[in-house]
C-alpha cells in the first residue's frame, strides 16, 4: 500500500456563533491514496465540507477554530503551515471544485482569464500567450466546444454544465495531486450530471490525481468512488471500499442510507427513510450521535453514554465502523442488494 | 434608468452573512433535532418556548412571526434607545403648550439676546427680540413631527396602492407608473419641491367647506413626491410574487384579484413598507426644514424648525445659539428615526442581518 | 451601443417635453410675473400692458407654452419678463460656478467613500468601522443647510479668535483674486466649505453602500474560488472583490445626483455663491416663469446626461449588462 497523499488525523473544528459553539467536525480521520477516488458521504451539516475546507485554510478563523488534528499532505501538516505555504499548495497541488458554478465564477472576468490566472499564480513568469494556449487545451480536455472562442466569453454566456466544466478545467490547470470536489453536481440538472461525471473521469485520467468527492448523492459515489467515508454529526461513522459500504454496511446509519434508496432493481413497497432529524451541532446528543434515530440501538445504555470508537473489520482492518454493535449488525446480515459501479440508482 | 439592469432597484441592503458553514440558521433552537435530552434550564436566546421530547421526536411551540420580529427589534439597543427618545420628544410635542415655558412669539424683554442659560428657563437662549428659543423649538418640533407623519402615512397609502396595482396588473398602469417616476426622477427633488411650494403652497386654500391650511399643503406637496419610491418597492415585491404558486393556488380556489392582493401578497410587503415609511418620516423632516429655511415651506405664523434657523441666521453670528439648537434637535430626531428604521429592518427582514 | 444612446436620448427628449409642459402650466397658472409691477404705484398701466403683450401673458396656457418653447430653442431661452434680460448668458455663468462646486464635491466624495467603505468592510467591527458607520448615520441625519451654517459660524469664530482666514464663508472669490494660480487658490479657499458640506451627505450615503457591497462580495462564492486558487489576499481583494463591489455604487451615485443638485441649491444660498441655486431661488421669488423653466430644463438635461454616463460606466464595469 503506497503512502497516502493526504492524511487527516483527529481533526476537530468548531465555530463560535451567537447561539453557542457549533461542533462542526469532531475527531475526523481518513487517508487518501494516490490515484484513488475517495467519496465522502453525509447529509448537510455532517461536516464533510468543513473538514476539507479547514484543511486548506478556507474557513474564516475568527468564528472558526481548529481545535486539534493534523492534515498531512505528503507528510507536511497543512494546519501548521504559514499562509504563504498553504497558498502555494492551494490551487496548485491541491485544487477544489465547488458546488454552484453559477456563483463560483467571477462575473466580470472572462472564463479564460480566470483559468489563466490560476496558472499564472502558480507558475509566475508564464507568458500570457502560453497561458492562453494551456487554457484552451484544458477547456478541450473538459469538453468545452469552440474553446478558442469561449476563452473570451464571460460566465453568464456559458450554460450551467459548461460553467462547471470550466471550473473543473480551472482545478486541473496546475496538474494537482489532489482534487477536492465539493458537491460538484448538486446544482446541475440530472442530465448534465452524467456529463460532468464523465468530465471528472477525464480530468482524473489527464492528471492522475486523487479525488476527494464530497456529496450526499449516493449514485455519484457508486459511479466514481473507490472507497467511501460516511460522516454523520461531524464524525466519521464508517469507512471502507465502495462495494462493502453498499453491500454490507456495518453502521446503522449507512444501513439506513442504503435502505432508503429507491431502487430500480428491486421490488419496493414503501421507501424507508431514516426517522428523525439530523442532530444539532450546537447541542449534540451524548454518546453516539446517531442513537436517537437508531433501530439497532434498542435503547441500550452504552449507545447513550459512550461515543463509539472507529473499529476495524474485515481483512487488514480496512473497513472501519463506529458502532458499539457492529458485529451484531454483521451477524444479522443486514444488507442491501448487490450494487456495482455503473448500475446504481439515482 | 429603466434600461439598466437593476441589481437593486431599491437600496442595496446591508448584507452580511455569518460564515458558518453548513450549520444552523436562526433561530437555531428551533432546529434542535430529536435526541436532545429534555432541556434542563433555559439556554440563551429564543429557546424559551421549546419543549424537546427525547423519545418521541421534537415538539416545538413556535412563536408567531410578530413575536420573533419584536424580539429581534429589542435586541437592538440603539433602536430601542431611539424609540424611547422619540416617544419622549413626541410627548413634549403633543403637550407643547403646557411644557414650553413661553409662547411662540412671547417676548421676554428682560432677557434679550441671551445665550443659553438656566436662568428663567432659557435653555436654548433668546433672540434679539427676546423670544425664548426653547419654546419656539418645542413648537417647531410639533409641527415638523406631525407634518412628517402625515407625509409618511399619505405617501405610504398612495404608494402602496399604486405599486400594488402596477405590480399586479402590469400593463398600462405599470407603464404609467414607471413613466411618471421617470419624470419625477429627471428633476432634482428639491427643485421640484421648491417650485411646487413656491407656486402652490404659500398660503391656505379653501375648497368649499375644507380648509387646507398651509402646512397641510406643504405636506401634500411632499407626499406627492415621496410616494414614488415606495411604489417602486411595492411594485417590485408584487412583480416577484405574482407568479408564485400560492397566488395560483388562491386563484384556483376562486379568490378574486382584490382578495389576492390584500390578503395574500400585501402581507409580504409589510416589512419593506414599514421600514420605508419610517425612513420617509426622517426624510420629510429634513426636507421640510430645508423648505422652510429657504422661505418656501411652512410659513409664519405656523412654527417650523427651518424658519427658526432662518430667523437665527438673519440675526447674525453673535447669536450662534439661535441657529445651533434647532438644528441639533433636527439631527437628533432624524437620527432617532433612522435608528428605529434600521432596527425595524432587522426585525422584519431576517434574511438581511446587520451587526447588532 | 450607439443605438442604445440614441434611443435613450430620444426618449429623454420626450420626457423633457412632457415635464416641461406640466411645469410650465402650473408655473404660469399660479404665478403672476407682473405682480411685482402691479404693486408699484409708479409703474404705468401701459408698461404693464406692453409687457403682457410681449410675453403673451393673456393667451391660453398651451399657446404660451409654445411661445416659450420657440423662445427656448431659437432665442437662447428667451428673456426675463421684467427687464427683458437675456437668460442664457446668466445661466451659463451660474452653471459654470455650480459645476465647479458639484463636480469637486462628487469626485472627492466618491474617492473618500470608496476608501472608507472598502476599509470598513475589510476591517469589520473594528473601531474604524464603527466610527465610519456612526459618521454615516449622523451625516445622513444632518440637514445640509444647517451644516453649512454651522461651518460658517465656526470659521467666523476661528477668524475672530485667531485673525487667520483659513476658509472663506461667503462668495465665490475675494475682491481682487488675481490671475492664474492666485485665482485658483482663492477660488479653492472660497469653495472649500461648500464642497465640504456637499461631500458630507454623499460620503455618508456612498460609504454605507460601498461597505455593504464589499461585504456581500467578500463573502461570495467566486471570492472563495479565488482564494481556493491560491491567489494572494491582495489580489483577491482588489482584482476580484473590489471590482465587483464597485458596480452597485454606480447606480447609487447616479440616483444621488438629483439630491446633490438640490443640496447645491441650499449650499449656494447659505454661502452666497453666484450659482444655479441662488439664481433659481431668486427666479422663484420673482415669480417669473421664463428663468424658472430655463433653469429646470438645464438641470433636467444635466441629470439626463449624467445618468447616461452612469449607465455607460455601468455597462463597462459589468459585462452582464452590455448593450451590444
Amino acid at each position: 500500500m503506497p503512502d497516502p497523499v493526504l492524511s487527516v488525523q483527529g481533526l476537530t473544528v468548531e465555530f463560535k456563533t451567537e447561539d453557542g459553539i457549533v461542533h462542526a467536525v469532531t475527531d475526523v480521520s481518513y487517508d487518501l491514496f494516490p490515484g484513488e477516488t475517495l467519496g465522502v458521504v453525509g447529509e448537510s451539516g455532517s461536516g464533510k465540507s468543513v473538514s476539507v475546507m479547514s484543511m486548506l485554510g478556507l474557513i474564516p478563523i475568527p468564528p472558526g477554530k481548529i481545535l486539534s488534528g493534523q492534515a498531512l499532505y505528503k507528510g507536511r501538516d497543512l494546519l501548521t503551515m504559514s499562509k504563504k505555504e498553504i497558498r502555494e499548495i492551494r490551487g496548485g497541488q491541491v485544487a477544489m471544485i465547488f458546488q454552484d458554478p453559477m456563483t463560483s465564477l467571477n462575473p466580470v472576468l472572462t472564463i479564460g482569464d480566470q483559468i489563466a490566472e490560476a496558472i499564472q499564480v502558480h507558475h509566475p513568469g508564464t507568458s500570457d500567450a502560453d497561458a492562453r494556449k494551456r487554457v484552451i487545451h484544458l477547456l478541450e480536455v473538459v469538453g468545452v466546444p469552440s474553446a478558442e472562442r469561449r476563452y473570451d466569453q464571460y460566465p453568464h454566456e456559458f450554460s450551467g454544465g459548461m460553467r462547471q466544466r470550466a471550473m473543473i478545467a480551472m482545478s486541473i490547470a496546475n496538474d494537482p495531486q489532489v482534487l477536492i470536489a465539493d458537491e460538484p453536481t448538486t446544482a446541475l440538472d440530472v442530465t448534465i450530471q452524467a456529463q460532468i461525471i464523465e468530465v471528472m473521469r477525464a480530468a482524473q485520467q489527464e492528471t492522475h490525481a486523487a479525488i476527494v468527492l464530497i456529496t450526499h448523492d449516493l449514485g455519484l459515489i457508486a459511479e466514481l468512488a473507490d472507497r467511501v467515508v460516511v460522516m454523520y454529526g461531524g464524525r466519521v461513522v464508517e469507512l471502507g471500499d465502495v462495494y462493502t459500504i453498499f453491500n454490507s454496511p456495518r453502521h446503522p446509519y449507512t444501513v439506513g442510507l442504503m435502505s432508503s434508496l429507491a431502487r430500480l432493481d428491486m421490488d419496493q413497497e414503501w421507501l424507508k427513510p431514516i426517522p428523525g432529524q439530523p442532530p444539532s451541532l450546537l447541542n449534540r446528543p451524548p454518546g453516539c450521535s446517531f442513537h436517537p434515530r437508531c433501530e439497532f440501538s434498542q435503547g441500550r445504555a452504552i449507545c447513550r453514554t459512550e461515543i463509539p470508537p472507529l473499529r476495524g473489520f474485515g481483512e487488514g482492518g480496512a473497513h472501519l465502523s463506529a458502532c458499539h454493535f457492529a458485529e451484531e449488525l454483521a451477524a444479522q446480515h443486514v444488507s442491501t442488494a448487490p450494487v456495482g459501479a455503473g448500475d446504481a440508482s439515482s | 434608468m429603466t434600461d439598466r439592469m437593476p441589481s437593486t432597484d431599491q437600496r442595496a441592503e446591508d448584507r452580511e452573512e455569518v460564515g458558518v458553514f453548513g450549520t444552523g440558521s436562526r433561530p437555531a433552537a428551533a432546529r434542535a433535532g430529536a435526541g436532545a435530552i429534555a432541556l434542563p434550564e433555559e439556554p440563551s436566546g429564543a429557546a424559551m418556548d421549546l419543549t424537546l421530547s427525547y423519545e418521541s421526536g421534537v415538539e416545538l411551540k413556535a412563536r408567531s412571526q410578530w413575536a420573533y420580529a419584536r424580539i429581534r427589534f429589542f435586541r437592538h439597543r440603539l433602536a430601542v434607545a431611539s424609540l424611547v427618545v422619540l416617544i419622549l420628544i413626541s410627548l413634549v410635542a403633543i403637550f407643547a403648550e403646557r411644557v414650553a415655558p413661553y409662547g411662540y412669539d412671547e417676548l421676554d424683554l428682560n432677557n434679550i439676546a441671551s445665550p443659553p442659560t438656566l436662568k428663567d428657563h432659557h435653555w436654548f437662549g433668546t433672540d434679539l427680540l427676546g423670544r425664548d428659543y426653547l419654546s419656539r423649538v418645542i413648537m417647531g418640533v410639533r409641527t415638523s413631527l406631525w407634518v412628517a407623519v402625515f407625509v409618511a402615512v399619505l405617501s405610504t397609502l398612495i404608494g402602496t396602492a399604486f405599486g400594488a396595482v402596477a405590480g399586479y396588473y402590469g400593463g398600462t398602469v405599470d407603464n404609467l407608473l414607471m413613466r411618471f417616476t421617470d419624470l419625477i426622477l429627471t428633476l432634482p427633488g428639491l427643485a421640484v419641491l421648491l417650485t411646487a411650494a413656491a407656486y402652490l403652497g404659500s398660503s391656505d386654500s379653501q375648497f368649499g367647506p375644507i380648509t387646507l391650511t398651509q402646512p397641510i399643503k406643504v405636506g401634500l406637496i411632499l407626499a406627492f413626491l415621496f410616494w414614488t419610491g415606495l411604489a417602486r418597492i411595492v411594485r417590485g415585491v408584487f412583480l416577484s410574487l405574482r407568479e408564485k404558486e400560492f397566488v395560483e393556488a388562491a386563484k384556483a380556489s376562486g379568490a378574486g384579484d382584490m382578495r389576492i392582493i390584500i390578503r395574500h401578497i400585501l402581507p409580504n410587503c409589510i416589512g419593506p413598507i414599514v421600514v420605508t415609511m419610517t425612513l420617509i418620516i426622517a426624510t420629510a423632516i429634513l426636507v421640510e426644514a430645508a423648505l422652510s429655511f429657504l422661505g418656501f415651506g411652512i410659513q409664519p405664523p405656523n412654527p417650523a424648525l427651518g424658519s427658526l434657523i432662518a430667523d437665527g441666521q438673519v440675526q447674525g453670528f453673535e447669536t450662534w445659539w439661535l441657529v445651533t439648537f434647532p438644528g441639533v434637535v433636527i439631527v437628533l430626531i432624524a437620527l432617532a428615526v433612522n435608528f428605529i428604521g434600521d432596527g425595524l429592518r432587522d426585525a422584519l427582514d431576517p434574511t438581511q442581518r446587520i451587526r447588532a | 451601443m450607439l443605438t442604445f444612446v440614441i434611443r435613450r436620448l430620444l426618449y429623454s427628449v420626450v420626457v423633457l417635453l412632457a415635464a416641461s409642459f406640466i411645469i410650465f402650466t402650473f408655473v404660469s397658472v399660479s404665478g403672476d410675473p407682473v405682480a411685482f409691477l402691479r404693486m408699484q404705484p409708479t409703474a404705468s398701466e401701459i408698461t404693464i400692458q406692453r409687457i403682457e403683450e410681449r410675453k403673451h401673458l393673456n393667451e391660453p396656457i398651451p399657446v404660451q407654452y409654445l411661445y416659450w418653447l420657440k423662445d427656448m430653442l431659437t432665442n437662447q431661452f428667451g428673456t426675463t419678463t421684467i427687464g427683458d434680460r437675456p437668460i442664457l448668458p446668466d445661466i451659463t455663468r451660474v452653471m459654470g460656478h455650480t459645476l465647479q462646486l458639484v463636480i469637486a464635491a462628487e469626485l472627492l466624495a466618491i474617492l473618500f467613500a470608496v476608501g472608507i467603505g472598502v476599509y470598513s468592510a475589510l476591517r469589520q467591527y473594528s473601531v474604524f468601522d464603527y466610527s465610519a458607520t456612526t459618521f454615516s448615520f449622523v451625516g445622513l441625519a444632518t440637514p445640509v443647510f444647517w451644516l453649512a451654517l454651522m461651518l460658517q459660524v465656526l470659521f467666523v469664530y476661528i477668524y475672530q479668535w485667531t485673525g487667520v482666514r483659513i476658509f472663506y464663508v461667503a462668495n465665490l472669490s475675494g475682491v481682487d483674486p488675481g490671475t492664474g494660480i492666485h485665482f485658483v487658490l482663492d477660488r479653492a479657499q472660497h469653495l472649500a466649505l461648500p464642497v465640504l458640506v456637499l461631500m458630507v451627505a454623499s460620503i455618508a450615503s456612498y460609504s454605507r453602500y460601498m461597505r455593504a457591497s464589499m461585504l456581500e462580495v467578500v463573502n461570495s462564492d467566486y471570492v472563495r474560488t479565488a482564494r481556493a486558487k491560491g491567489l494572494p489576499e491582495r489580489s483577491v481583494t482588489m482584482r476580484h472583490a473590489f471590482r465587483n463591489a464597485l458596480i452597485p455604487l454606480v447606480t447609487i451615485v447616479a440616483l444621488n445626483f438629483g439630491g446633490l443638485l438640490g443640496g447645491a441649491v441650499v449650499t449656494e444660498t447659505v454661502f452666497g455663491l453666484d450659482g444655479m441655486g441662488l439664481y433659481f431661488i431668486n427666479a422663484l421669488n420673482n415669480g417669473d416663469p421664463y428663468p424658472v423653466m430655463a433653469w429646470l430644463m438645464v438641470t433636467a438635461t444635466l441629470v439626463i446626461v449624467f445618468n447616461l454616463v452612469a449607465d455607460i460606466a455601468y455597462g463597462y464595469l459589468d459585462p452582464r449588462v452590455r448593450y451590444d
